[in-house]
């Protein structure tokens, strides 16, 4: 049910009263343009003078020029042409028609005009009839032409266009090798015409031997978890051969299991048991020790909590401009979290997130807070919504062919973004009696009014008026209704984007930069023909895979984590410019890249600290830590401060870098510190202004919790506390976004 | 022989009929979600696309509408210009609530109205109003302010605006 009209006429009258913002005088502008316009119009009766600019009449004056119009010029005009009835309004009136009241033209100017005109209006057909369908004015429904990538990935010379996989399997040579598709420009760049692959098993997958590739290709074998990995593990030491790169030596124990627990549970492993896994003789203990993570119960809470954390900040912290009032972030982390913890399949999840409807009490507990996601984009259009799905769960971005077509070596073009839009038209917000934002389905009756074919209507960049109807990668669905009992566009949608080979590579890359720092393309969520896989072999073997084990985000954590690149050192070794991918090189992952850890957040940054301060064992290593993610680390990933100062001050002292950055060296911002924690503010009202200060936004419960709890650790030194939050909110990721 | 202009079909006199709807038309276009600076534009294209042709005038009411149309128009049109497909709302409803609250065209006694209710409202109500509309603050804040819960910040409002609404609505059909 859509708000209620008189809502909207108090609330603009609220507005109006309460900012003392009320309506303008625009008489003398508006006069001011009708003079302007009256004087065009003399312009073009004037023979004389018909090579003059024409100003134009539609341009906004603000001049405010005064009317020395008298009333009874206009009376003059009007009373000529006699009575006539109102005109029903519309948007034919917005262009000018020809001034026939003034024509004063020789017959002879006449011709000429009336002969351009005609000219000018052949030439014009001529021009927009080249691309025109034969059916009329409105192009209707074309194929799209998103092409997925997945093509690329199976097509063994990179520039196959056919989808026929029987051809792509054709062009493997002899040996049963096929070749890396590496984007990358280095001139080192691995051997294109060698492949990585010792033998593709091609019973792996079910090939089509005619007739299209389908976008569905059902795994036959799933492999196990230790041969997943062991053919990444190939693949990546080929590559390395090839490239003649040295990959770094392994980590220590104690290093590897350091990074698992802050890749995994956002946090440094204790005493217990990083001595635990040292004592553990176990050749498999690496193995065993990430399945009992992602698995045990122990870790069950910590597991959920940062992944939770982590996939809200996938789907929510992308910079696009959201509704903060529509939307509950703790909402959508509850829902994630619970999902997380119960390993629902991430098919099911991306299932519900974009299908999600607000929750009714008596509902599945456990989708509560999905509709949060949708609400977060809400709009009518449904545009940001449109963009924000194809680039999180398909890593295509797709906001600017909203307005035209990709450019050169981009196969993404206008008409599919709308078709994808149409799928999410099927959307409408209400309120309940609490005035809480509620997302519900809603009959979409198409923009001419004929719900039976619902369609959407766009401009394209020749300004021809275009249709849109559902697609999905150039697929038009089989129905066009807009109605919800006929057809149910988003879960339709939601079905083609979780069935599709995309969704998988969006995934998987995503997680792969994660753990790595590097996904197999730059960025992320930008993947198409234009920006192609570095590794695709890895993403088909690992997509499909994954797709046979069900799409368990635990599983594919496992195998990333278990591999043999996930354990290499930041040595890099003798030949140090094969694989630099901060210089804009295809990563090779022949190395640990510390450069690119995940920065520090908010959160994992405030739980690292509280647990500093009650566990004083973990205090130098969560100080190392947090530092360790803010300082740039020499190669050995210590950082080079002194353990005994760190243990004793609080880290805004002990930054090394406060004299060379700016705001450390600020004496203002220090002393204002010091300020906020002298003032007559409550404990929360000073942790609210610092994330005001910080971050222009509030902080979260979870946030404001475990700051207050800091607070009740030291109690006898409140500014400690104070600094060490400011500390984390100046060197968070999040500040660095903001800024 | 020129017509003369009759009593039933006034000729019109521009810069009267300008001040006379020009407030309400802007009023009009906030209400149904411009920004003030759009509103300016669009307010203007409005009385320059109904003033630039010849126009006659039958009755005050049918002006009114007849420029709320046009003005209607003109923010779809904006939307579709900017490259954005935007889905067209059903106005006859809007159209119909707000003659009923629009005693007069300008909106001026709809606002004087909102005005004398707003003295009738708590002073918790009307600070949690200020900090929605005057200050923007999100929920949020305004929850932390007044020291209660989001739900009960939205509650306040919800009540307040109900309160306002009947007040409006006695006043007006007084």
């Amino acid at each position: 049910m859509p708000k209620d009209p008189k809502d909207r006429i108090l609330d603009a009258a609220l507005k109006e009263v309460l900012r003392g913002q009320g309506p303008p005088d625009l008489k003398d502008r508006i006069m001011h343009q009708l003079e302007v316009d009256d004087a065009a119009t003399d312009l073009i009766s004037t023979p004389s003078r018909a090579d003059s600019p024409l100003p134009s009449s539609n341009s906004l004056n603000s001049s405010g020029a005064k009317s020395t119009r008298s009333s009874t010029k206009l009376s003059d005009r009007r009373t000529d042409s006699g009575k006539r009835a109102l005109r029903p309004a519309n948007t034919d009136r917005e262009t000018d028609p020809p001034p026939s009241s003034t024509w004063k033209q020789s017959p002879v100017v006449k011709f000429a005009i009336a002969l351009s005109l005609v000219v000018a209006l052949i030439s014009a057909l001529v021009w927009i009839n080249r691309d025109r369908p034969t059916d009329g004015l409105v192009e209707r429904d074309s194929p799209g032409q998103f092409e997925p990538t997945e093509r690329r990935l199976t097509d063994d010379t990179g520039a196959l266009e056919n989808r026929d996989r029987a051809q792509a399997n054709q062009s493997i040579d002899p040996s049963g090798r096929r070749q890396i598709v590496d984007g990358s420009s280095s001139p080192f760049a691995p051997d294109q015409n060698a492949s990585p692959f010792d033998a593709i098993n091609d019973a792996e997958t079910i090939r089509q031997p005619d007739g299209p590739s389908t976008n569905s290709s059902v795994p036959r074998i799933r492999l196990s978890d230790q041969e997943i990995v062991s053919r990444v593990n190939r693949v990546l030491e080929t590559s390395h051969e090839i490239a003649g790169v040295a990959a770094a030596p392994v980590v220590d124990d104690e290093t590897w299991l350091g990074r698992v627990f802050d890749k995994l549970i956002g946090r440094e492993p204790n005493r217990n048991e990083t001595a635990s896994f040292l004592q553990n003789s176990d050749p498999e203990k690496r193995f065993k020790m990430v399945e009992r993570i992602v698995s045990d119960p122990r870790y069950q809470r910590e597991f959920a909590e940062h992944w939770s954390d982590n996939l809200a900040s996938f789907l929510l912290d992308s910079g696009a401009r959201r509704n903060s009032s529509l939307y509950e972030r703790d909402e959508l982390v509850a829902y994630l979290s619970r999902s997380v913890e119960q390993n629902v399949p991430y098919d099911e999840l991306a299932h519900e997130l974009i299908n999600a409807t607000s929750s009714s009490p008596g509902d599945n507990v456990r989708e509560s807070g999905a509709d949060q996601w949708m609400l977060s984009m809400f709009s009518r259009d449904s545009v940001l919504a449109t963009s924000e799905t194809s680039r999180i769960f398909l890593g295509q971005r797709i906001q600017c062919v909203q307005c035209h077509d990709g450019y050169e070596n981009d196969q993404r073009n206008q008409l599919a973004f709308w078709q994808l839009n149409a799928y999410l038209r099927q959307m409408g917000m209400t309120r309940d009696n609490d005035n809480h934002p509620l997302l519900v389905d809603r009959n979409f009756m198409g923009q001419d009014g004929d719900p039976k074919n619902a369609a959407l209507f766009f401009e394209d960049r020749r300004r021809v008026m275009r249709a849109a109807y559902p697609a999905f990668e150039g697929e038009l669905s089989e129905s066009r209704s807009g109605l919800i009992a006929e057809f149910d566009r988003r879960r339709e949608l939601a079905k083609r984007i979780t069935e599709s080979d995309q969704f998988r590579f969006a995934a998987i890359n995503r997680l792969w930069a994660y753990f790595f720092g590097y996904g197999f393309t730059r960025p992320v969520d930008d993947m198409g023909d234009h920006n192609p896989v570095s590794h695709p072999e890895i993403m088909d073997h690992l997509a499909n895979q994954w797709h046979a084990h069900g799409h368990d985000l635990r599983k594919l954590m496992t195998w990333i984590v278990t591999t043999d690149a996930f354990a290499y050192s930041s040595d890099i070794g003798s030949k140090p410019w094969f694989d630099l991918p901060q210089l804009g090189m295809t990563p090779l992952f022949s190395r640990h890249y510390e450069d690119a850890d995940d920065v520090l957040k908010v959160d994992s940054g405030l739980a690292l600290m509280l647990r500093a301060y009650k566990d004083p064992g973990a205090s130098v290593a969560a100080r190392r830590s947090l530092l360790a993610r803010a300082l740039p680390t020499p190669k050995n990933g210590v950082p080079a401060v002194d353990l005994k100062i760190i243990d004793t001050t609080s880290l805004t002292e002990v930054d090394p870098r406060l004299d060379k950055l700016p705001w450390g060296s600020d004496p203002r911002l220090s002393k204002r510190l010091e300020e906020i924690a002298a003032s007559s503010m409550s404990p929360q009202e000073k942790i609210q202004h610092l994330f005001w200060l910080g971050l222009a936004d509030q902080p979260t419960r979870r946030q404001l919790d475990i700051c207050q709890k800091m607070l009740d650790e030291k109690s006898s030194n409140p500014l400690a506390a104070y600094q060490d939050i400011w500390w984390i909110i100046l060197n968070s990721r999040e500040f660095v976004t903001n800024r | 022989m020129e017509k003369a202009p009759s009593a039933d079909c006034p000729a019109v006199d521009p810069a009267q009929m300008i001040e006379k709807y020009q407030a309400g038309i802007w009023r009009y276009l906030r209400a149904l979600g411009c920004d003030a600076s759009l509103a300016d534009d669009l307010t203007q294209d409005t009385f320059v696309n109904v003033l630039r042709k010849p126009f006659e005038q039958y009755n005050e009411v049918a002006t009114g509408a007849y420029l709320r149309r046009v003005a209607h128009n003109l923010y779809v049109s904006h939307h579709r210009r900017q490259g954005k497909v935007i889905a067209v709302e059903d106005m006859s409803h809007f159209e119909s609530y707000w003659v009923e609250w629009m005693s007069d065209d300008s909106g001026e006694d709809l606002i004087l109205a909102l005005k004398a209710c707003l003295e009738g409202i708590t002073k918790r109500a009307r600070w949690a109003l200020e900090m929605r509309f005057r200050q923007r603050l999100p929920r949020k804040d305004i929850a932390e302010q007044l020291q209660i819960t989001e739900h009960g910040a939205k509650n306040l409002m919800q009540r307040a605006k109900k309160q306002l609404r009947a007040c409006i609505e006695g006043k007006i059909n007084a």
